[in-house]
């Protein structure tokens, strides 16, 4: 019965999506030309998907990052808030079994490079493809392989989800900072302030910071996400 | 490019079919993973119609691909895994208390209470 009532629910869905998807309407070239002639001026930034998300939208990335603050405290509340009464203890051998020592010893060696190429990803985020999302999720996986090989030394580990939640509030500081940083110029807020200072500072600064700030904020909070769901049981 | 669209179509379908038919809470979680992919996906195809080269400004002029749809699928992206990892909170929530991923139990056991 729940099969039928989904076709027939497909069959509707596809008549009404249809007609939007497969359109065979022309896409406008005007922002593209716009952002083409003036992206680089405005913001510094040759990465165009950068200029906008950090130059002509930036605010919408203010409202993302807090997203992504409000789902990880969400998270950490459902998993842990309610306290942990009812909860079946596992048994210690099921816990561990995945993890073995070749598990350990490749993440363990791998960690580092996948971090440093995070880094990278968020340092040239605008001349290159990248920038402060991209190379937080690249850091986030790096921390997730060091907490991947840990388990034997977990006891002593300084990877705690205080200290990364620590890191992540640091960094939404920084950006409200940053947001702040252009009205004490006389910019207009989120405005590039080194548009004001004239052109001995390059512009592309401002970017590079956000971009690390941005960075910073999602690796953090998407590493608190992947410890708290590898580790439910555990209160670090 | 016709048979992108209808591919894609078909992915969006697949997750709602997903979404409304399984039982199990985790599958319906992904089967919105999948749909999350698919508008993603469908907004790339789109920004990439009027070029073919990554919105990197270099010397010689190319057709850039537009990037606007890039720049709000980065948004889309980060909202899903939000979105994602906040319902699997919910879903382990409801196992912790149910014991049972499956929709129909859980709602037996709600109502029993």
């Amino acid at each position: 019965m729940t099969k039928l009532m989904g076709i027939v629910s497909l069959l509707l869905l596809s008549a009404v999506l249809g007609p939007i998807i497969i359109t065979e309407h022309p896409w406008s070239q005007n922002a593209r030309d716009f952002l083409l002639h003036n992206g680089y001026r405005d913001t510094g930034a040759s990465n165009l998907v950068s200029a906008i998300y950090l130059g002509y939208r930036a605010y919408d990335t203010i409202g993302e990052t807090i997203v992504l603050l409000a789902a990880v405290t969400g998270a950490v509340f459902l998993i842990k808030g309610f306290g942990s009464s009812h909860q079946a203890p596992v048994p210690s051998y099921k816990r561990g079994a995945i993890r073995t020592n070749i598990i350990s010893m490749t993440t363990g060696k791998l960690a580092p490079v996948v971090m440093l190429f995070g880094w990278y990803v968020m340092f040239f985020g605008h001349q290159s493809p990248g920038g402060g999302f991209q190379g937080g999720v690249v850091l986030a996986s790096g921390m997730l392989f060091i907490a991947l090989g840990r388990e034997h030394h977990k006891r002593d580990s300084q990877l705690t989800k205080k200290r990364l939640h620590r890191i992540e509030v640091l960094s939404l500081w920084l950006i409200l900072l940053l947001v702040c940083i252009p009205l004490t110029l006389g910019a207009a807020i989120l405005e590039n302030p080194l548009t004001k200072i004239g052109d001995s500072i390059p512009r592309v600064i401002y970017i590079i910071g956000f971009n690390m700030a941005i960075g910073l904020k999602v690796g953090s909070g998407l590493s608190i996400l992947g410890l708290l769901m590898m580790d439910m049981q555990h209160d670090d | 490019m016709m048979i992108n669209r209808i591919l894609l179509l078909c992915l969006f379908l697949l997750g709602f079919y997903g979404l409304m038919v399984l039982k199990n809470l985790v599958k319906k979680v992904f089967a919105l993973s999948i749909q999350n992919s698919a508008v993603i996906l469908l907004f790339i195809v789109e920004g990439s119609r009027i070029g073919d080269h990554a919105p990197i400004l270099s010397e010689d002029q190319v057709r850039y691909v537009d990037p606007i749809p890039q720049a709000l699928m980065l948004t889309a992206i980060v909202v899903g895994i939000c979105v994602t990892a906040l319902a699997l909170a919910l879903v382990y929530r409801l196992y912790q208390k149910y014991e049972s991923l499956n929709v129909e139990e859980i709602q037996r056991k709600a109502n029993n209470e």
